[in-house]
């Protein structure tokens, strides 16, 4: 009977196919390997900044590896822009700021005595939220930075720095043939390039970004993110950001921070979790961690 | 820190919908099990064919909650733990859809077997499997929905019996006879135990995926219910 | 017409509709009241404007009844030429000199070679051995050491001493336009009644006059009215504007960018930022007598040039150029602080923050990102708060600016006049003609503010067009 037999077909194939089913896929999962703790390019020790009185960040130990993207996220007012304004020592600037702990660059503490900051910056590049090239050429943006920490090249070794440096910012072929342009002229996500150009131009090993596509639009902000895994590949790169998505496709390893009330009402920013994005953001270890990332959050 | 409220509230309310879908699903296939083994066991093929309708419904949902999850993942991209029950949503979707068809699969070999004779003995044990089985989804449903992986973990042993009622039934096939109609009857009912058979092993895979929803970790129940992390598999 | 909004559930705390159209209507009246309210306080100011404008100008040009001692053109017909192709000021600078000789008593010539000579080799009305006595006397008189006359300086002596011109009377230029009859008869009426007696009727004649002209700009100070300039005036100005800068501009951008850039907030900056605002209001006549204090007595061997013995020739006190520059610098210094300041604070932190990013010092930072796109507002500030200076009189006359001097000033030690100081002085005479010397020396100070201020806006436009 044709029924039965196409049945029976049905049912056999129906029974290979569930035979098929419950073969799990090899799937990476299962317990996670934690990295072997080898001390990153830059590495923090129980580092605390005040701002006067005020503890904004406390006991952050944080261990940055080397040609890896790390992401801080959190809350607002958790501190991550203040711990990634620390690692170039960017928080000297104002006025108040105290930091307590250490931050060891290649092993060395950036905030021992004696240490000067300038020096700390020039290997350690810094990329900001707004977009923001001098007014001057996009040639003479990145030249700048080369020149003022003693570049002393011909200018034909100038005219090699800046095209290497827009190369590698993926810039290069967009404005090859108008270096002699004012740096306005680019729309948001080329100016935000031309700063990322600028940055590597001094030749850093490190790239601290802060919410570096948070004024751009989609399609610029996917662009940055390719260029970042780029990147990759010379530089470690650590980036504050909002977006967690933007964490979850960029980085090798977040840290979520958030900020705890103390007794006295001081809201204070603590590191939760830093952990593989991966990770993270499935099975995070740390239940504050979980209610941030599913929106269940005051 | 402040008490957690809910900022994602209208995503977490879909999500429950979705939930709330998929275990209507596992409902309806538990009942389906039941009827089907009463229709293929008192050749009543009324029973049989109602079987069949009820999965019409199963399939229906099947649709939407596979349409809904789609348009869940794009809008929010959810994280966490919502986007491992999303992971197993989807999964279960699938396998409960799977177990209707399982029941029409028993419905219709009711229908096949028809007017044939019976051996009282199979339809026995083919009544206890269903004893066996309807538990083993109830329980899985349970701790799926109280998040108990305790409970889950209960589920490999349940399934113990029935995988030997399973391989019994092939002696019990071969002790019918050379009876051309009762053998028919007699193999149509080894796929019924057959599909009974993967019924639970579905119902075990569900107490897995609600132990990863709680752990995060994805791992096989051994027999005695312990989770065996993926590493060495062997293929079953 | 009016726009209706869809129907809503009615809130009692809200009017209703016609109660809204009313209110509308009061509302709308009120605004426009108050537009014309606004209107009429400017329309107010735009007046008291213009009537300035008008009151130095109708006193810049007019009529004027003039008589001259000796015709000019008799003086060039007796000098040898054709009055009709040649005039006074077509004579040669010798020429000139020996109408001096003919028609100046001695004393009055040896007074004026000894304020500036007539020539470089040889002298005029002295004889040799009395100027070198005088010369190598303790106080020497500014014609040992000073340029000799040029034809313009002759020139207007001639006109002074030879051919004497006298207004004896002016109308302002509106009733000229309009009714030059009337001051023909007024000239009548006066010679009647006996208000000209050193004249007859017939030596005076009636014709235009531009109070402010070219000529007016190029000749020297006088006590004749009919042949005042204000060149010494207008060059006074000029080097005390220039000292002005080269005192304020340096000190003062230094001081700004000091507070902006380095400084770190405390309670000793807090002091010297209040300071420094208070100091831009206070009174011109403080900063005078400071000035008259420290820059004319106390550093007199500086101002007044004894420290140096070479170039420019010293003058015997404090009373100079200098001193009267550093005082105006001291006044437009707060001001040009507080401008600078406020421009350079509105340059963006974001820049410095990516200067000092990239491992650069802060005054590398400074230097080639903040200065530059600070530098509009910096120059506009001090480009106005030196237009102020330019104006000012009470410092001046503290310093010690002198109010008749006919010599230009040779350099920063010498004695100066200045134009506000020109304009006070000639507006305190009675006679009518110094009035009028007032009113186009106030053009002058007026078209100078333009100058400035316009070369302000230039510089401000031409800059911001280059930071976009």
């Amino acid at each position: 009977m044709t029924n039965e037999t196409s049945t029976d077909a049905k049912i056999e194939n129906e029974i290979q196919i569930e035979e098929n089913m419950t073969t799990e896929p090899d799937r990476p999962g299962g317990a996670v390997p934690e990295t072997a703790e080898i001390p990153g390019v830059i590495e923090t020790k129980d580092m605390s900044v005040f701002y006067g009185d005020f503890l904004a960040v406390a006991n952050v130990s944080l261990n940055f590896g080397t040609n890896q993207i790390s992401a801080l996220i959190g809350p607002s007012g958790c501190g991550k822009s203040t711990v990634l304004r620390s690692l170039n020592r960017m928080n000297d600037l104002v006025a108040t700021a105290r930091t307590e702990g250490e931050v060891h660059y290649h092993g060395e503490n950036i905030y021992a005595e004696g240490v000067d900051p300038v020096e700390v910056r020039r290997t350690i590049g810094m990329v900001f939220q707004k977009p923001n090239p001098f007014p001057k050429s996009i040639f003479d943006n990145i030249a700048w930075g080369a020149k003022v920490n003693g570049f002393r090249g011909s200018k034909a070794d100038m005219g090699d720095l800046v095209q290497e440096a827009l190369e590698g910012a993926a810039l290069w072929d967009e404005v090859k043939d108008k270096l002699q342009e004012s740096g306005y002229s680019l729309s948001g996500g080329q100016q935000q390039r031309l700063c990322i150009a600028r940055a590597i131009a001094t030749k850093p090993d490190v790239i601290l970004m802060d919410e570096p596509c948070s004024a751009l639009d989609p399609i610029a902000t996917l662009r940055i993110e390719e260029l970042m895994l780029e990147l990759k590949e010379n530089y470690s790169i650590v980036i504050v950001t909002h977006n967690m998505q933007q964490a979850a496709r960029v980085s090798d390893k977040t840290a979520f921070f958030n900020v705890k009330l103390n007794d006295t009402g001081m809201r204070t920013g603590r590191l939760v979790e830093y952990s593989p994005t991966e990770q993270l953001f499935t099975s995070p270890k740390e239940k504050d961690t979980e209610d941030y990332i599913t929106g269940r959050f005051g | 820190m402040t008490d957690t409220k809910d900022t994602n509230i209208h995503f977490h309310q879909e999500l429950e919908e979705l939930d709330r879908k998929v275990l209507s699903m596992v409902d309806r296939a538990e009942q389906m099990v039941e009827m089907a083994v009463q229709a293929v066991t008192s050749d009543d093929i009324e029973l049989a064919r109602r079987v069949v309708v009820l999965d019409r419904g199963i399939d229906a949902t099947y649709m939407e909650v596979h349409q809904d999850w789609t348009n869940l993942m794009a809008r929010h991209q959810p994280l966490g733990s919502d986007l491992r029950r999303m992971t197993i949503l989807i999964q279960l979707n699938v396998t409960f859809e799977r177990m209707g068809d399982q029941c029409v699969n028993i419905a219709k070999i009711a229908q096949l077997n028809h007017g044939l004779p019976r051996v009282e003995r199979i339809c026995e044990q083919v009544r206890e499997m269903g004893d066996l089985v309807r538990p083993m989804i109830r329980t899985a449903i349970e701790a799926y929905v109280r998040g108990d992986v305790d409970e889950a973990r209960l589920l490999p042993a349940m399934d113990q019996p029935v995988d030997r009622l399973n391989a019994n039934m092939y002696k019990e096939t071969v002790a019918v006879g050379s009876n051309p109609q009762l053998l028919e009857w007699a193999t149509k009912m080894l796929m019924v135990s057959r599909a009974l058979e993967r019924i639970g092993d579905q119902a075990v895979d569900f107490g897995e995926q609600t132990a990863y929803l709680m752990t995060g970790e994805r791992a096989e129940f051994d027999e005695d219910g312990m989770a065996r992390p993926i590493d060495d598999h062997d293929n079953i | 017409m009016s726009v209706q909004a869809p129907e809503r559930p009615t809130q009692t705390s809200f009017p209703n509709e016609e109660e809204y159209a009313g209110q509308l209507g009061r509302r709308q009246r009120k605004a426009l009241a108050f537009k014309f309210f606004c209107l009429a306080m400017l329309t107010i100011a735009v007046l008291a404007l213009a009537t300035l404008l008008y009151t130095i100008i109708n006193d810049s040009f007019g009529l004027v009844a003039i008589v001259n001692q000796n015709d000019p053109d008799q003086v060039v017909a007796e000098a040898g030429y054709d009055p009709e192709t040649a005039t006074l000021q077509d004579l040669s600078y010798d020429e000139l000199v020996g109408l001096l000789e003919a028609n100046v008593s001695s004393g009055v010539g040896r007074r004026m070679e000894r304020d500036q000579r007539f020539y470089e080799d040889r002298l005029v009305f002295e004889d040799e051995a009395t100027w070198a006595e005088i010369c190598s006397s303790g106080e020497p008189p500014t014609g040992c050491n000073a340029a000799p006359r040029d034809h313009s300086n002759v020139y207007a002596l001639v006109l002074e001493r030879v051919v004497v011109p006298d207004v004896i009377a002016s109308y302002p230029l509106v009733p000229s336009l309009l009714n030059p009859e009337a001051f023909e008869e007024e000239v009548a009426a006066g010679f009647e009644a006996g208000r000209f007696p050193d004249y007859q009727p017939e030596q005076a004649f009636i014709e235009w006059r531009a109070w402010f002209n070219p000529t007016f700009l190029t000749t020297p100070q006088s006590s004749t009215p009919e042949v005042a300039g204000i060149r010494t005036a207008i060059l006074g100005s000029a080097w005390l504007v220039l000292i002005t800068i080269l005192f304020a501009v340096p000190v003062g951008v230094g001081a700004a960018i000091y507070l902006v850039e380095y400084a770190k907030p405390s309670r000793l900056n807090d002091f010297i930022q209040t300071n420094i605002n208070n100091l831009a209001g206070v009174p011109s006549i403080i900063y005078g007598m400071l000035g008259l204090a420290i820059f004319v007595r106390v550093l007199e061997p500086f101002t007044s040039g004894a420290m140096f013995t070479t170039g420019v020739p010293p003058s015997d006190n404090g009373r100079t150029v200098v001193a009267a520059g550093l005082t105006l610098g001291l006044l437009t210094l707060p001001v040009v602080i507080i401008s600078a300041q406020e421009a350079l604070k509105s340059v963006p932190d974001s820049l410095r923050h990516a200067g000092l990013a990239l491992g650069a010092t802060r005054w590398q930072t400074v230097r080639s990102q903040i200065i530059p796109v600070a530098l509009p507002g910096i120059l506009t500030g001090t480009i106005l708060a030196v237009a102020r200076a330019v104006g000012e009189t009470a410092p001046l006359i503290l310093v010690g600016a002198a109010s008749f001097i006919t010599t230009d000033p040779s350099g920063p030690f010498s004695k100066f006049t200045a134009l506000p100081i020109q304009i006070f002085q000639w507006t305190s005479f009675p006679q009518q003609e110094f009035h009028n010397l007032a009113a186009a020396a106030s053009i002058a100070l007026l078209l100078l503010l333009l100058t400035l201020n316009a070369v302000a806006v230039i510089l401000r436009n031409r800059y911001s067009r280059r930071a976009e």
